[in-house]
């Protein structure tokens, strides 16, 4: 309270709190728009959750729409499909984080250690290039690349004399697009991140390292990797918490009923049988049920951290 | 036969019932004709209208036929264009309806929004205002058979139909006549023929896929709604119906277990296993399918009639000779026909909205669209401004295709057409398109007899009925690809069973008996 005492005027608002507020206004101002943000788009829609327990006709309106109770619940775990959905969706999810969360670390590493700054630009500006793609255009490219008719990949196994492969039509195949296609659309964005903490670490570290005897690969595991350690478990319990978040619009566009094995997730579920139906309660139901199952998800690993390391999301 | 025709009678009886009642006013109908200014209403009216804008001929301001519209009936259109890709028009109906702020008259496609609205009171019954809209009155009568199939189950109609410009929906079969007259091959008739034919063609050009069709992914039973017909059976489709009427037994049948379906599904895995359609027939887009008939890959395809001249103009271009023609349908399987599907079908009109601040205003212009006058101007135009006459008959200035017709002069685009005149396109159709049209009405099978439900009836089509309809959809697809072999079909129609399916077919059972009842 002595900052605040010193900045106090004659005629100053006489709270501590409001003198504080008056000295932070501008850095308080600046925070407004993030604040109106996430109670605009976060906050305020939770209320939404209220209409899972309803019969949400719109036109009739909120106050209108008779009260259900659980039945959108029940309905939802009385479909056959609704734990194929879960595990669909589940697994989607934690190989994403298994393949997908790895990769742009590995990257910036190796994109720290290349001294020519321009091939570094240059590498950098084309592999974050295709996360800035639209989804429709990246799977229209995927399925074009991937058609048994006329894609090129088909044509190089047939050239290499092997029985082409109908990509779309086989549900093992689903998951390893999913997730390959976004390796390559999203390492070298994810990378940049990395490489910046990577360029916070100060280079007395390395120097003294090196007069100790240290080669690069001991540099790496011994500087670089503990460094980067409080990065990569911050972004990893963000990354665990969103693990039932799977990009509907990019499993939508990829996915057939063929494939729906593998290719069937809560959210297109949602869109397909919710949405489209105008089933808004029923959507909701599904949407509410999968928030709850990441947040449990999200508070088990922000301990599991808390536990194992100090770094912990709170 | 004699049943079939008994039962249409009914339901059109039903119908004439409910609409006997529903002039609620029963006023003298309102003088139609003009006023003193030459134009539909007298003094200036403002009328907002969101319609579907296609993103081949996207709304424009300076059409002619929004010209037209002002000038003939003094109304000030506000016309809220939503470029019509994927679900944005139904998106943005479902928005506005939930903030209560909604054009005067909405322009659907398909029953879809109307089934989901109507009975929450969004529309308004155009039937009670029969005596403010006497040439829509006039039009009903002669038309009780065509607007029953816009008809909700509360016996209420919220959409002023459009008729005619469903013929633009029509498909047909279409083969490469110049290839193969070159082979000296003949049209199928028969799924035994169109067998041979298809080997005969893949031996003599083995990297092709002599038959090819494009469907939509998500639903791979979308194709064999044109094909299914043919083999005595039908798919599903929540448009026209997810059980086939039968009209022998008057009963409803879900198409996807019965015995002919099988027959077509193994027939199609036949084609599939010998590489006689594309391996990625079930989930093949428009462009990859174009690419495929331009390119000559593929021979034969079931599509849109408007596709030979689609075809036949740029193709010509490529290959010389380049000749796709109308093909007389293939009868599949035993219990076949050689009768094709029903295709030039469609929902389009105008939806009222009820709580319109002149909802009186709106009606009166809907009923304009019913005179005459307004039928020739939103099909042809005028003489000079849009078509001339040539050798006594009428051309379109400068719009040698339908697609330019549209694009230079909105006419027949989305939210300007009711009762439309649909010699206007078929005026700048090719002989040979003309052709086609005229071989292949008579081949129209009778469409499927899907009556409208109630809430509580949709509630469980939404839910017993898509779980079904998923898990077919599933089997079907694996059937078709080898995925599952056919030899677990019976097993496969007891998973159907499981699943509801006879609750689901109840649904529709009932629907029809509540119409039939409604006769009595």
């Amino acid at each position: 309270m002595t900052a605040a005492s010193a900045h106090g005027v004659p005629g100053g608002p006489a709270h501590p709190l409001l003198r504080r507020i008056r000295k932070d206004r501008y850095l308080l101002l600046l925070l407004l728009p993030c604040v109106a943000f996430y109670v605009l788009f976060r906050y305020l829609p939770i209320w939404g959750i209220l209409i899972s327990f309803k019969d949400y006709k719109p036109f009739v309106g909120f106050s209108g729409s008779p009260w259900v109770g659980l039945k959108h619940y029940r309905n939802f775990f009385s479909v056959p499909e609704a734990w194929p959905l879960v595990r669909n969706t589940f697994l989607l999810g934690l190989y994403s984080i298994l393949w997908s969360f790895p990769t742009p670390i590995l990257f910036a590493l190796v994109l720290n250690e290349v001294r020519d700054v321009r091939f570094k630009k240059t590498v950098q500006t084309i592999t974050y290039m295709p996360h800035f793609l639209s989804m429709v255009i990246v799977t229209g490219m995927v399925i074009s690349f991937l058609s048994p008719v006329r894609g090129p990949l088909n044509g190089l196994l047939k050239s290499l004399g092997r029985p082409e492969i109908n990509f779309f039509a086989d549900p093992k195949y689903f998951r390893t697009i999913y997730i390959a296609s976004g390796v390559w659309q999203d390492t070298g964005w994810g990378a940049i991140i990395y490489l910046a903490a990577l360029s916070g670490i100060n280079p007395e570290l390395y120097e003294s390292a090196v007069i100790d005897g240290a080669n690069k690969m001991r540099q790496i595991v011994s500087i670089t990797l503990p460094m980067l350690i409080p990065t990569i478990t911050m972004l990893l319990l963000l990354r665990v918490g969103n693990v039932l978040d799977v990009g509907f619009e990019k499993v939508y566009l990829l996915q057939n009923p063929v494939i729906y094995e593998t290719a069937d997730v809560l959210s297109t579920y949602v869109y397909r049988q919710g949405i489209r139906g105008a089933q808004y309660s029923f959507a909701s139901a599904i949407g509410t049920f999968n928030s709850v199952v990441s947040l449990v998800i999200l508070l088990l690993a922000n301990f599991a951290s808390r536990r194992l390391g100090e770094t912990s999301l709170w | 036969m004699k049943r079939a025709i008994w039962i249409s009678a009914a339901v059109l009886l039903s119908a004439s019932i409910v609409w006997a009642g529903g002039n609620k006013e029963g006023k003298s109908p309102a003088v139609s004709a003009p006023a003193a200014t030459g134009k539909w209403f007298d003094k200036p009216v403002t009328i907002s209208m969101m319609i579907p804008s296609h993103p081949s001929w996207p709304y424009q301001k300076d059409w002619y036929v929004a010209k037209m519209v002002k000038e003939q009936t003094n109304v000030d259109l506000k016309v809220i264009d939503v470029l019509d890709q994927s679900s944005a028009f139904d998106d943005k109906v479902t928005v506005s309806v939930a903030s209560g702020d909604v054009a005067d008259i909405i322009f659907p496609i398909g029953l879809a929004i109307q089934k989901r609205f109507g009975e929450q009171g969004v529309f308004a019954n155009v039937l009670d205002y029969t005596a403010k809209t006497p040439n829509f009155k006039k039009w009903l009568d002669a038309n009780k058979n065509y607007a029953i199939k816009f008809m909700s189950a509360d016996g209420k109609l919220y959409q002023y139909p459009a008729k005619g410009i469903e013929e633009t929906n029509r498909r047909i079969w279409m083969y490469r006549k110049d290839v193969f007259e070159k082979n000296g091959l003949k049209p199928p008739r028969t799924s035994d023929e169109l067998l041979s034919v298809l080997r005969k063609l893949k031996e003599l050009y083995p990297s092709s896929y002599p038959y090819a069709f494009r469907n939509n992914a998500n639903d791979p039973m979308q194709f064999m709604l044109m094909i299914a017909p043919s083999w005595g059976t039908d798919a599903p489709s929540a448009t026209t119906g997810e059980f086939r009427y039968d009209w022998a037994t008057k009963e409803y049948v879900f198409g996807p277990t019965e015995d002919a379906f099988r027959d077509m599904i193994a027939f199609y895995h036949t084609l599939y296993a010998e590489k006689l359609i594309p391996p990625n027939c079930l989930t093949m887009t428009a462009t990859e399918w174009q690419t495929m008939m331009t390119g000559s890959q593929s021979f034969m395809t079931v599509d849109y009639i408007g596709r030979i001249d689609f075809f036949n103009v740029p193709g010509r271009k490529v290959t010389p000779g380049y000749d796709l023609q109308y093909m007389p349908s293939v009868k599949g399987g035993s219990k076949g026909t050689d009768k094709f599907a029903a295709s030039a079908l469609g929902w389009y009109g105008f939806l009222p909205f009820s709580k319109s601040a002149h909802l009186d205003d709106v009606v009166k212009f809907c009923d304009w669209w019913y005179t005459p006058k307004a039928s020739e101007l939103s099909s042809w135009g005028e003489e000079g401004k849009t078509y001339s006459v040539v050798d006594g008959k009428r051309r379109f200035i400068d719009a040698p295709a339908v697609e330019n017709v549209r694009n230079k002069y909105g006419l027949s685009t989305n939210g300007f057409y009711i009762l439309f005149d649909y010699q206007a396109h078929i005026s700048t159709f090719s002989p040979e398109l003309q052709s086609a049209y005229a071989q292949s009405m008579p081949m129209d099978l009778p469409e499927n007899l899907c009556p409208p439900f109630t809430p509580a009836e949709q509630e469980i089509i939404n839910l017993t009925g898509a779980n079904v309809m998923r898990h077919a959809q599933q089997q079907i697809s694996r059937f078709l690809l080898g995925n599952r072999p056919l030899s677990e079909w019976g097993q496969y129609v007891k998973e159907v069973q499981d699943l509801g399916v006879e609750k689901f077919r109840t649904v529709y059972t009932q629907a029809l008996a509540r119409i039939l009842n409604a006769s009595k």
